[in-house]
């Protein structure tokens, strides 16, 4: 019996130091398993910068502390977990050495705002703050010589990027060509400044046209409109592209199809309007050392419709026309990859191919909406040798105003 | 023939009560020895495993990262920032690059630069960042990689690499 007694306090002995054994083992676990657990957190996180990444503050350097800052937005995307931004380093070889920014309630020098420190779970468009001596200034940041910024969360995770973003190079067959009417190798590029006309009171083109009325319009005229529409070539076209008398600028009324205003292309414009053009708002990109039409007529072609010197026809072949035929509308190929070709011109004013001021077109109606079509005629090289080609774009739709020069009115 | 009594007397066993005490006794002596021993070995074991238990529990908490590495051609030093994340202080013991150690007079002291002392730890709490500045006598060179690793007191470690800019 006593042995079993003292067998019976060995065993329980044991039985405790299992129990307390395995109570430190629970603990650790524990430990473990909240570890991992922050852990798992941890690996949760994913902040990005967004577009453009950052912005500087508009107007003057704010007041930090004793000295005046640069302000900065820094702009992000969380598409992790809920996290909190506790520095942020920029790190560049020709702006900023070592940038160490902290958080901070008020604006100071190397600091960001402490409120924009916390990130919720999916936010996007997250706006920090931050201020930088007014010494270090962001804007020397470049695609050659980035900058580097590091956002470090609470739970030690750490995301980069350079900024500015790099430019990602166009490739070939798949580049922005932006908005407008395309066909073939020309192509009418949508701005406001795509046309705009003159008459023998309004010889200054109005750029845009509509001015304060905010639209495209042209007035009624009894007296003769030259309307000028800029056309250039598109991206990757490898050839010149010459105008012939055949294209016509044509008006159609909204509520009757029938009524049909066409507006043949004149010569090409003189230089000297051309540089008004230019110098002009939106307009900036025009190409005014082209040739300038000098094959006829006693007039010069200023922007008077009194004044039109006709396109006159040439009866070469395509294969010959751009070498026999002399003062041709050139719309030049683009000169350099991945750009479109410089913008040329192009006046219509005759209600015939080849007229002149004998056969101006005028525009008797008032007050109506009209849609527009293009039809382009012209020589092109597309690799396969010289080719007359005709096409028709269908074009803007503008309004008729009232008498007045610039129109006052429309019924638009 | 008469029986020498005395000698059947002195010839004859301890009697069953003796005997009996005498098993208790013998009984009770090795039983205290056994206890004796058991507690102390229980007592060692539960005494170490609790010791062990607690040690990983602690070095389990601790979690720090290399947040950032700076390179500096015009003072040819090298900054590193260290931050404590996890849930317990750390202290933190050497920092070593490509496998040198670099601690106590290798930094340089400047008044919020932390530093590593010869012997002890630099200790640093939950959330706190501590940058250390190393100076390089021939500069550091660029392209070269840079293996460093921050060593705790409890036997963590983190490593990173980085190429000199």
């Amino acid at each position: 019996m006593i042995g079993g007694i003292i067998f019976l306090v060995i065993f329980l002995a044991a039985l405790v130091f299992m129990l307390a054994l395995g109570q430190q083992y629970d603990v650790y676990q524990t430990t473990a398993a909240a570890m991992q657990q922050r852990q798992i957190d941890m690996y949760s996180e994913n902040i990005l910068a967004a577009y453009p990444g950052i912005t500087k503050g508009a107007g003057a350097q704010v007041s930090c502390g004793a000295q005046q800052c640069n302000n900065y937005t820094l702009i992000l995307n969380n598409l992790g977990i809920n996290s909190k931004i506790v520095r942020i380093y920029i790190n560049s070889k020709t702006v900023c050495d070592s940038c160490v920014i902290d958080p901070s309630s008020t604006p100071l020098p190397n600091r960001f705002l402490a409120l924009d420190q916390m990130l919720n779970a999916g936010e996007s468009s997250h706006y920090v703050v931050f201020w930088l001596p007014a010494n270090v200034d962001l804007s020397g940041c470049s695609n050659s010589s980035e900058c580097r910024v590091s956002i470090v969360t609470a739970r030690g995770r750490v995301f980069s990027f350079a900024w500015p973003f790099p430019t990602v190079p166009a490739v070939t067959g798949a580049v922005n060509r932006g908005t407008g009417i395309y066909i073939g190798p020309l192509v009418i590029t949508f701005q406001k400044a795509l046309i705009t006309y003159t008459t023998n009171t309004l010889t200054l083109p109005p750029i845009p046209i509509g001015k304060t009325n905010g639209y495209w319009i042209l007035p009624k005229t009894s007296s003769g409109i030259i309307i000028y529409v800029k056309i250039q070539t598109d991206i990757n076209v490898t050839h010149n592209v010459y105008l012939t008398p055949q294209t016509v600028f044509e008006i159609v009324q909204f509520n009757s199809p029938g009524a049909v205003d066409a507006f043949f292309t004149i010569a090409p414009i003189t230089r000297t309007v051309c540089n008004n053009f230019k110098n002009a708002t939106y307009n900036s990109d025009i190409d005014c050392t082209l040739p300038v039409y000098t094959g006829g007529g006693p007039h010069t072609n200023s922007t008077e419709p009194s004044n039109i010197v006709p396109y006159r026809a040439c009866g070469a072949t395509p294969l010959e026309y751009n070498t026999t035929c002399t003062g041709r509308y050139i719309i030049p190929k683009p000169t350099a990859p991945n750009q479109k070709g410089p913008p040329v011109i192009v006046a219509f004013a005759v209600s015939k191919a080849s007229g002149d001021t004998n056969n101006l077109q005028k525009i008797s109606w008032s007050l109506v909406s009209v849609t527009s079509f293009l039809g382009l005629s012209y020589v092109y090289d597309n690799g396969d040798g010289p080719y007359l080609y005709g096409v028709t774009l269908p074009f803007i739709s503008l309004c008729i105003g009232d008498t007045a020069n610039p129109p006052t009115a429309c019924s638009m | 023939m008469r029986i020498n009594r005395r000698k059947l007397k002195r010839n004859l066993g301890v009697s069953t009560v003796v005997a009996n005490m005498l098993m208790i006794l013998i009984t009770l002596s090795l039983a205290a020895i056994l206890v004796a021993w058991a507690g102390t070995t229980y007592g060692a074991f539960t005494g170490g495993s609790s010791l062990f238990f607690a040690q990983r529990g602690q070095a389990l908490q601790e979690r720090f990262v290399i947040e950032q590495v700076f390179f500096n051609k015009t003072a040819n030093s090298t900054m590193i920032f260290v931050r404590n994340v996890g849930s317990i202080e750390i202290g933190l013991v050497a920092i070593y690059v490509n496998g040198t150690l670099y601690a106590g007079s290798g930094f340089n002291q400047n008044d919020w630069v932390c530093t590593i002392p010869s012997t002890g730890e630099k200790l640093l709490p939950v959330q706190s960042v501590c940058e250390f500045n190393m100076t390089w006598s021939n500069g550091w060179t660029s392209g070269a990689i840079f293996t460093i690793v921050v060593a705790t007191a409890r036997g963590n470690q983190v490593t990173t690499t980085v190429r000199g800019p």
